[in-house]
């Protein structure tokens, strides 16, 4: 499985730094907040008990002890209820809390002795219960403190520190996201370089970066780009020198081949034989000659390529026009009659020449040119109908010197091996694209994209 | 009587195999194998057309062409074996008429040849012996042309292609139909060559050559003759 992206990950994991050390630090604070509060009411709680039950027991000292009386003279009510056993008979200050609201555990042990104290519940509320015995006088008792106010602290703590913890991971993703950005922005950077470069422009360069770590990158970037620049001008300058060196005696072959055609007659027919067949092969040397420059001056860079407004349709009937092509149909949308492409109109004439040439080659000639619009401008297709190309070779085709399975015949027919590469690299210097596919019907379908100039 | 074709070329089997063409086509050649040579031969007697080889040992081709240019406008073909832009653009600067690549075929280089003689004829003789537009006066029987009043000095490609303005003033002309009237070049003729000529023409009757008002460019379809 991919790992997700770098972008999703560093906010995630900030988001999780985030997320722990909050939930941690809520976690604590809340523990420590209520086991303070709840450690202090109980300290107070158990105080006012002790003084109560001070009261109470030397109330109940006198011989007519009015225990309600007594209740009543505590400082009680609201939060807090009191509740006195004296000599089996039970004796509470308000009515919603009686002996039945004691656990029978507490009752127990009190009377027995102890003093208690302990937390429980009262109509669901959270009440401290503190049992004082009081042996003296045969009683006992007991305070019930309404705790629901702490509980609702607590609760309010506990809130609080929950949507802290929560506003922090968000913050934290945020933060994540920022930095992800910014981590990956020299990564972007460079990919959108790198792409810019394998579409063929390759005077990119990064921009200076002041960070020591990125200018690093930035640097290495740059002067690989620089030499594989260098390489490539290299390579074209030389294929080109090539092709210049090798026009010289092409001039006096072909020249000197003209003036033996001119004197076929006064040649033996086996004369004329081999004047043929010099002919022919001068030719495709020749061919093979301007393919190789043609290719060179696509590999070099800022070749002056002249930008001047071809018209498309135009173009294609003054093409078609050719005697050569005579078997050829056009099928020109009238929507495409004014569209204008803008770029060099001999490398345009190569392209299509080439390939009517390769349907020639392989299919018998090409049976139809189209043009009609296409999603990025202008669509191109030159149809045949011999065997088509199969799917694998349909990129293969368009690389230098590669021939396809029916190629073989290729040799005799006076081909390059460069026909079909130079179509695709001079229909990417207008900024298109060529493809092949199956025509509808039987054949092949060789389709050029070309983004369209402005009309004018 | 044959015309005479002045060959500069350095190397000796093309400049040979040239010979065999042009006399099997009936021209007269004469030969030069370098830049030198073939001034000394301009100043023994101008041929009727030159075919000018670039790469030229001691003075190169596009000084060589610049300076037969200085006293004569004899028709310029220039024949190299570079044709990158650059090349092709400083020669026709430099005063060329046209070019062709190496190698060519001969029957493109007849064609050529006798397309730069016929420029040396005027266009027809339909039209008025003298147009004048725009300030211009152009006599196609003298093969004359002033400009406010100045005389000029044209090439003879140059004054085919102002010719062919000064009949149709307000006319827009593309590239290809100026290709195809004055060099009778087709559809996919080299449009740089009427670029550079039009820039040469400007040169010669624009006041200022930046901010053209006779000669204008028309965007996207070609140039007019704003009369």
């Amino acid at each position: 499985m991919r790992a997700p992206r770098l972008t999703v990950r560093i906010t995630l994991s900030f988001a999780a730094g985030a997320l722990v050390v909050s939930g941690v630090l809520a976690t604590a604070t809340y523990f420590l907040t209520e086991r303070f509060l709840v450690a202090q009411q109980e300290h107070n709680v158990l105080h006012q008990s002790y003084f109560n039950a001070l009261v109470i027991r030397d109330g109940l000292l006198s011989h007519t002890p009015d225990v309600p009386g007594l209740l009543d003279t505590l400082p009680t009510g609201g939060d807090t209820n009191a509740v006195v056993e004296h000599r089996g008979r039970w004796y509470s200050s308000s009515l919603s809390i009686s002996r039945d609201a004691l656990p029978t555990a507490v009752r127990t042990r009190v009377l027995k002795g102890q003093v208690i104290r302990a937390w429980g519940n009262v109509s669901h509320q959270p009440v401290l219960i503190v049992g004082v015995p009081l042996p003296g006088v045969s009683g006992a008792y007991f305070q019930v403190a309404d705790e629901s106010g702490l509980a609702r602290t607590l609760a309010t703590l506990r809130d609080v520190l929950l949507g802290t913890a929560a506003g922090v991971t968000i913050l934290g993703a945020g933060a994540g996201v920022w930095a992800s950005r910014r981590l990956t922005a020299p990564i972007r950077a460079v990919a959108r370089a790198a792409h810019r470069i394998s579409g063929g422009d390759l005077t990119t360069r990064l921009p200076a970066e002041s960070d020591a770590e990125l200018a690093g990158l930035v640097d290495s970037f740059n002067a690989m780009v620089d030499s594989l620049y260098e390489r490539i001008q290299r390579d074209a300058r030389f294929a080109a020198d090539v092709s210049h060196e090798l026009r010289s005696p092409l001039t006096t072959l072909s020249t000197s081949l003209s003036v033996l055609k001119g004197r076929r007659d006064e040649l033996s027919s086996r004369g004329r034989d081999a004047l043929d067949l010099l002919a022919e092969e001068v030719t495709r040397f020749q061919r093979l000659v301007e393919d190789l420059l043609e290719i060179s001056r696509a590999d070099a860079i800022n070749d002056g390529v002249a930008r001047v407004p071809v018209r498309i349709g135009e173009f294609v009937s003054q093409l078609l026009a050719d005697p050569h092509y005579s078997n050829v149909s056009a099928d020109l949308d009238p929507a495409m009659r004014d569209a204008v492409v803008v770029g060099d109109k001999r490398r345009l004439e190569l392209v299509l020449r080439n390939l009517l040439d390769n349907a020639e080659s392989y299919a018998g000639g090409a049976t139809c040119v189209t043009v009609q619009p296409s999603s990025t401008g202008v669509a191109i297709f030159v149809d045949d109908d011999g065997p088509g190309v199969p799917p694998a070779d349909r990129n293969r085709i368009f690389e230098r010197f590669t021939r396809g399975e029916s190629n073989r015949r290729r040799a005799s027919s006076g081909g390059t091996g460069l026909g079909l590469a130079l179509v695709r690299e001079h229909v990417r210097a207008f900024g298109g694209e060529v493809s092949v596919q199956d025509r509808p019907g039987g054949g092949a379908r060789f389709v050029v994209e070309l983004p369209l100039g402005r009309a004018a | 009587m044959a015309d005479a074709v002045l060959i500069v070329e350095d190397d000796d089997r093309i400049r040979a195999s040239l010979r065999l063409a042009l006399e099997d086509n009936g021209y007269r050649p004469i030969e030069a194998a370098d830049g030198e040579t073939a001034l000394e031969l301009m100043d023994e007697g101008p041929p009727d057309v030159v075919l000018l080889d670039l790469m030229l040992p001691g003075i190169d081709g596009y000084e060589t062409c610049r300076r037969i240019r200085r006293t004569s406008d004899v028709p310029i073909l220039i024949v190299s074996a570079r044709v990158d832009s650059h090349d092709v653009v400083e020669g026709l600067e430099a005063g060329a008429d046209d070019y062709i690549r190496k190698p060519f075929d001969v029957p493109e280089l007849t064609a050529r040849l006798r397309a730069l003689r016929r420029r040396l004829r005027p266009a027809k003789d339909d039209d008025a012996d003298e147009l004048t537009a725009a300030g211009i006066t152009l006599s196609a029987d003298r093969g004359e042309v002033s400009v406010d009043g100045r005389e000029l000095h044209l090439t003879k490609t140059e004054f085919r292609l102002l010719h062919e303005f000064m009949r149709h003033p307000g006319r827009v002309f593309s590239r290809e139909m100026l290709l195809e009237r004055v060099w009778e070049y087709g559809y996919f003729g080299d449009p740089r060559i009427v670029d550079v000529h039009i820039g040469r023409l400007r040169a010669k009757i624009e006041a200022d050559t930046a901010d053209p008002k006779r000669l204008v460019t028309v965007r996207g379809f070609g140039y007019k003759l704003d009369a």
